[in-house]
């Protein structure tokens, strides 16, 4: 698969694809919320997990699984390495000591160095949320038509020019993950050196530039394109019917989303003395879960 | 070659997900890091955050000990509370909020464990032994009042149960006025075993004094308030030491105030009075160090200086007494941690030879024995001619490794007859009436060095009369 | 049908006026190349035409654009879009949905079409485009050809009553030409819509439309008559028209007539000109040189593939050599220069590289890719040239400059240049690294008469001065009058390699490779003379005759 297929949505016939592209997009609004709401480390495990097995449901290709492995484990162990050296708040607990604050010039300069017990955890809990936004990121992406997810915006009378910007986004990564590819391959052979030409990772700096012009080149022939096209006559576009089962659905989900957020709502005021004695049983739900 | 590197990074995911899925649970990595006792049963307890070892408040836990069907119920700071089997098998578990839990009491038949806790609302409950199920509560805030915003959160400080199964409670919160004083809010309540009110001290106003024990005598048919305010400011509705109330309508009886020692300013009793078995006389000790013996009546038979508090370069030392318990063998005393007068917050120069000791007085006030411990006795309970101590932190002399762990003492004669090791200070114990079985809590720690030592975990021993 | 009149425009921002007091008439049924540098203009003709010139932040506007006496500039563009319909040159950058059947009714869909008549219409607008059955097909799953029709059939199903078309066969193939060249015929003769393209590829296109414009620095220099265009401008290189090569060899012959009829200059040298039926022999090339690239019996297949894509590639290439691999898309000229550069590794077989593995050596090599664009790195021209080329002699690299006519742009962002600029910028960068092997993968694409004029150049003394180039072409006329050798692909081997007399003079062999036949093969086929692929082939066998003549 070249790295342009790997952007492109699947051709797969299954379940995700056939979404309306506004429950696509509810779900991944939801998601995004929960994410942000939830900080309990096992749920939002859970959460991150859910997202997983939707790509199975959607049957992501293999390669695409690879691909979407190599940036999670870049977001997750990034985050919880990360924290574990430099976590900053208290409690925090060292585990590991890496180097000590008696080891001759570096222990004074950096007061030690350790891992830290509630780092690893906080950088998980941190981890976790990108990584859930970037699977259903990756879930909607590879399984969403442009069109699907523009009318979905324009349905929800969200302005077209920014509709077709956002959608216009997805609809070019695919050209754009193509082209930087191959602006890496003119870098490579630009190389003097037999490292400079293997590696991919020095190069990445430089594809700002070729790729920037070729976008508002492209962007400018796109607008005009889609502009005769009748695109801006919003009004006289036939509505597309929410199915009623996706739209429940959808519904249902609001209102888990709504009851999270406003537990958590609830628990941070009780903390900050807005505490309601019947809400108590929601206190401690919210405490154990989110 | 990249599908082999695809490979790699899936199987890393995976592995990666396992261990999200490890370190988001209960049961984290966090204690392999730890020493491992390999005497007794062990039991995680779940994640808390790690103190300071030289702190001043320290991680607690109450455990106590069901005989009926040789169980354990241990309270822990995450608000939950577990029971647990002879081996340490767990038989339920039950969060019970989102406060802390301070003090643990059995009901006379064992059927019910009443829990007190720290929090927004000071929850007493009325927990099913058998079950987990809440068979009761009542919140402490309509004893003494909340003010989270200020996070003067209300706390069952201590429970007794009588004969009867009526529970007593003592109820107390502290005040941070605007004016920038501090305050106490402070009561007793009486339950029936239903839960139903039975009385209030005082009735219709509260206590501005710090309440912190209490005990009960359906012998002597009377409860013993002991109050612990280091101040008592001109205008003190309670400042007295003691205070006597009728077991079963709670009027006042009458009260005491022992007499001052320098350089205190009052007489503070933070763990003790307690009756002995008959009702007939009451034991405990100051934190200024002496030990008291009383009838019931409330008259002191004898005193002793466990500590006499002693000048050092300046500031005045001396080591903190906290119990005080009437046995068949004797009178038995505990001093704690050594206590600087200057700055209570800050660990002393020097420790007091008094300190961190368990002592005998025969009853009549001669001295038997002093056993002193290589930390803090954090708690004592007693069983049939054996004393266990819970041997915590020793903030002076930082020994980890001698220092922790339970010990069992022979009460005749002070001897030591066991001594179990844990890495890791041990905040809370009970043990069998017949001796046992000994459970204690664990608590980590992380020491100046920035070692974390200990875990927080529950242990249980067994000991057989005359073996290690 | 529609009247362009003294219209001017100049850009916000700009001094120079981009269109300059333009006037033409398009009339019903008209098929209309327009051509001219990169530059003259052409882009914002098709602007006016299809009014999506004026806008908001647009420059200054005169003249007039009408229809039937109606001012059209008052039309939005989604009403002009029912009147004109534009196709762009690249695909990728006009095609928005997933799958044809939803890019196609797009148009229909924003003007609130019930969905059942736009399923019609899709249907039978597909098949006149010749992708019938294509309905439900994955937009990315088509090739660049069908994508191309499928950008046709997203404007042409609103019916438009012209249809403009902006260089829709830059990318495509001869074969590919000749197919979508039929298929606008064909709109224009059945459906009667008016067909305007603008293009280079003047000397392919020219027997399809039988009117040409021609601009030049904003204004038109000629529109008429396509056959009579050439005696006005067809041999100023400064218009950047490529004449067909029927045209040159009439001028070169000084026939009475020029035209690009093969039958007509046929029988034009017949009566005019003097035929000598020799056996001509071809200029013996040097000794052979020594070896620079040897491939032997190298074959790829790319991961997951079931066939190779390459099988048993054997060949030899000398130093100073120019030689050009042509074929089908699909054959594997592209694999093979990946091969060379070192990009990818060979499945099997050996490839030896200036005397060693192409590991060791790949660096000493340049590689210009298909879109020379991407290869743009830098702010500046000369920064561009010294990439990674620290060491680099700094009066050869302002000599290769003034050679490459980039001594004024020096300092100028190459991206900002223009089409041919860019080429010549990257060529520079690569040729400042002395390479010792030049692969140009499709050098001309795209370019204007006078960027092929010196790419041409550029190889010329890149190879006389001990450089080797091998590079990929559709162009046969370009083959033969370069390449010291052709390699012919198909299907991922090499049918024949051979000078470009004995390759593109077989006509079993051309149609192997999807390559349209050299014009001069014709001529001299109908000459009955040795077979030429090259005007100068031909011209050794044809010499002016007749007192009188010039």
């Amino acid at each position: 698969m070249s790295v342009r297929q790997l952007w492109e949505g699947a051709e797969g016939d299954n379940v995700i694809m056939h979404l309306d592209g506004r429950s696509k997009l509810f779900v991944l609004f939801s998601i995004a919320i929960l994410a942000i709401t939830i900080d309990n480390p096992r749920t939002l495990f859970l959460l991150f997990s859910g997202t997983l097995l939707l790509h199975f449901a959607a049957r992501t290709s293999i390669y695409k699984w690879q691909v979407m492995a190599v940036l999670l484990l870049l977001g997750l162990w990034g985050s919880m390495v990360s924290q574990a050296l430099f976590f900053a708040q208290t409690p925090r607990t060292p585990i590991f000591m890496l180097i000590s604050p008696d080891f001759p010039i570096l222990g004074p300069l950096t007061n030690g160095l350790f891992i830290y017990q509630e780092g690893i955890l906080y950088g998980a809990i941190q981890g976790l949320r990108s990584s859930i936004m970037l699977s259903m990121g990756l879930l909607i992406c590879w399984n969403s038509d442009p069109r699907q997810l523009l009318k979905a915006l324009m349905a929800w009378h969200l302005s077209p020019q920014v509709a077709f910007m956002l959608v216009t986004a997805l609809r070019f990564l695919p050209v754009l993950a193509a082209e930087a590819s191959e602006v890496i391959t003119a870098l490579r052979l630009r190389s003097n050196s037999k490292v400079g030409r293997q590696s991919i990772c020095r190069h990445l700096p430089y594809v700002v530039n070729p790729l920037l012009a070729r976008c508002l080149r492209r962007a400018q022939t796109l607008a005009l394109s889609v502009v005769s096209r009748g695109f801006f006559l919003a009004e006289n576009r036939k509505k597309v019917v929410w199915p009623m089962k996706e739209f429940s659905s959808c519904l249902v989900l609001a209102l888990v989303v709504l009851v999270t957020v406003g537990s958590k709502l609830a628990y941070l005021a009780s903390e900050q003395g807005l505490y309601v004695g019947f809400l108590r049983y929601l206190y401690d739900w919210t405490k154990l879960y989110l | 070659m990249k599908i082999v590197k695809g490979g790699i990074a899936l199987v890393v995911l995976f592995f990666t997900w396992c261990f999200l899925f490890w370190i988001t649970g209960d049961r984290t990595p966090w204690q392999f890091f730890s020493h491992k006792n390999t005497e007794g049963v062990e039991v995680y307890l779940g994640d808390i955050p790690i103190q300071n070892y030289d702190r001043m408040g320290f991680t607690r836990g109450v455990v106590r000990y069901v005989a009926k069907n040789n169980s354990w119920i241990v309270g822990t700071e995450r608000g939950e509370l577990f029971c647990f089997d002879g081996k340490g098998k767990q038989v339920w578990k039950r969060s019970l909020g989102i406060g802390k839990l301070v003090t643990i009491a059995l009901s006379k038949k064992e059927d019910l464990v009443y829990v007190g806790e720290q929090s927004p609302t000071g929850q007493l409950f009325a927990v099913d032994s058998n079950t987990g199920d809440m068979v009761w509560k009542y919140a402490a805030k309509a004893l003494v009042g909340a003010d989270p915003g200020s996070r003067s959160y209300p706390s069952v400080v201590h429970i007794a149960v009588d004969n009867e199964d009526n529970v007593y409670i003592t109820a107390y919160r502290y005040l941070l006025n605007q004016d920038g004083s501090r305050g106490y809010n402070g009561k007793i309540c009486s339950f029936s075993k239903d839960g139903a009110v039975n009385w209030q001290f005082p009735e219709k106003e509260v206590m501005d004094t710090w309440v912190n024990w209490c005990d009960v005598s359906n012998s002597a048919g009377e409860v013993v308030v002991a109050t612990s305010a280091y101040e008592t400011p001109l205008g003190m509705r309670y400042p007295k030491t003691m205070y006597f109330l009728n077991l079963k309508t709670g009027k006042l009886r009458h009260s005491l105030s022992l007499p001052i020692v320098a350089p205190f300013e009052n007489t503070v009793m933070r763990g003790s009075p307690n009756y002995s078995s008959d009702g007939k006389y009451l034991a405990g000790s100051s934190s200024d160090g002496r030990a008291f013996f009383l009838n019931s009546g409330g008259e002191v038979l004898w005193t002793r200086e466990l500590s006499l508090p002693q000048q050092v370069e300046g500031a005045w030392l001396n080591a903190s007494g906290r119990d005080g318990f009437v046995v068949p063998e004797g009178v038995v005393f505990t001093t704690i941690n050594t206590f600087n007068r200057e700055n209570w917050q800050l660990p002393t120069p020097v420790l007091h030879p008094g300190n961190n000791s368990l002592f005998l007085f025969d009853f009549v006030g001669n001295f038997k024995y002093k056993y002193k411990a290589d930390g803090t006795m954090e708690e004592i309970a007693f069983a049939k001619g054996i004393v266990a101590c819970a041997v915590g932190r020793n903030v002076r002399t930082h020994d980890y490794k001698l220092a922790h762990g339970a010990i069992l003492i022979k009460l005749s004669d002070g001897s030591l007859l066991k001594r179990f090791p844990t890495e890791g200070p041990v905040q809370a114990i009970d043990i069998s009436q017949d001796g046992k079985h000994i459970g204690g809590i664990e608590a980590p720690a992380v020491t100046p060095e920035g070692k974390v030592i200990g875990a927080y975990r529950f242990h249980i021993w067994q000991y057989e009369q005359g073996v290690g | 049908m529609l009247t362009i009149k003294n219209v001017s425009y100049c850009y916000a921002g700009r001094n120079i006026p981009t269109l300059k007091n333009i006037s033409i008439d398009i009339n019903k049924r008209e098929m209309i190349l327009i051509a001219g540098r990169t530059g003259c203009g052409k882009s914002t003709l098709i602007k006016v035409i299809n009014g999506l010139l004026l806008g908001k932040g647009g420059g200054q506007f005169s003249g007039e654009v009408t229809s039937k006496g109606f001012n059209i500039l008052t039309l939005t563009p989604e009403e002009m879009g029912l009147l004109v319909g534009t196709v762009y040159q690249s695909p990728d950058d006009q095609l928005f949905a997933m799958t044809v059947e939803d890019e196609v009714g797009f148009v229909l869909e924003n003007h609130g079409i019930a969905s059942e008549i736009i399923k019609a219409e899709v249907t039978s607008t597909l098949k006149r485009v010749g992708l019938a059955g294509f309905e439900k097909r994955s937009i990315h799953a088509l090739s660049g050809g069908q994508r191309q029709r499928l950008a046709l059939a997203s404007v042409l199903i609103n019916k438009p009553q012209i249809l403009i078309l902006d260089e829709p066969v830059s990318q495509m193939n001869p074969v590919g030409v000749k197919e979508f060249l039929g298929l606008l015929k064909e709109l224009n003769e059945v459906d009667g819509i008016t067909i305007i393209v603008v293009e280079h590829r003047v000397h392919e296109l020219a027997k399809y439309f039988p009117r040409l414009v021609v601009m030049y620095e904003g204004g038109i220099i000629y529109d008429g008559d396509i056959n009579q265009a050439w005696y006005k401008v067809g041999d100023e290189i400064k218009y950047g028209l490529r004449e067909p090569q029927n045209v040159k060899l009439c001028r070169k012959l000084a026939l009475s007539k020029l035209t690009n009829e093969s039958d007509e200059v046929i029988s034009l040298i017949r009566n005019e000109c003097c035929i000598d039926i020799i056996k001509g022999e071809c200029e013996a090339k040097g000794a052979v040189s020594k070896a620079v690239l040897v491939a032997k019996n190298i074959s790829y297949c790319y991961a997951g593939a079931k066939e190779n894509t390459l099988h048993n590639v054997n060949f030899t290439l000398s130093q100073g050599e120019t030689v050009a691999v042509m074929g089908y898309n699909g054959a594997g000229k592209s694999t093979l220069f990946n091969l060379i550069a070192g990009l990818t590794n060979l499945t099997s077989g050996e490839l030896t590289l200036l005397g060693g593995t192409v590991a060791d050596n790949a660096h000493k090599l340049g590689f210009l890719r298909q879109d020379p664009d991407l290869m743009l790195l830098a702010d500046t021209v000369t920064r561009e040239i010294h990439w990674h080329n620290k060491n680099a002699d700094e009066s050869q690299i302002m000599e290769l400059m003034k050679r490459l006519d980039l001594s004024d742009k020096a300092k100028d962002f190459p991206l900002a240049l223009s089409k041919g600029q860019r080429l010549r910028v990257v060529l520079a960068a690569l040729l400042a690294r002395q390479p010792k092997l030049l692969l140009l993968d499709e050098p001309t694409t795209g370019q204007d008469q006078q960027s092929m004029l010196d790419i041409k150049n550029i190889i010329s003394e890149y190879t006389t001065s001990g450089g080797t180039v091998l590079f990929c072409t559709h162009d046969v006329e370009l083959a033969a009058e370069i390449a010291d050798r052709v390699f012919l692909m198909v299907k991922g081997t090499l049918l024949k390699i051979g000078t470009p007399q004995e390759v593109l003079s077989q006509k079993n062999l051309l149609l192997a490779g999807g390559l349209s036949l050299p014009p001069m093969l014709r001529i001299s086929e109908g000459l009955k003379i040795q077979k030429c692929v090259t005007l100068e082939e031909v011209t050794r066998h044809v010499s002016k005759t007749t007192v009188g003549r010039c």
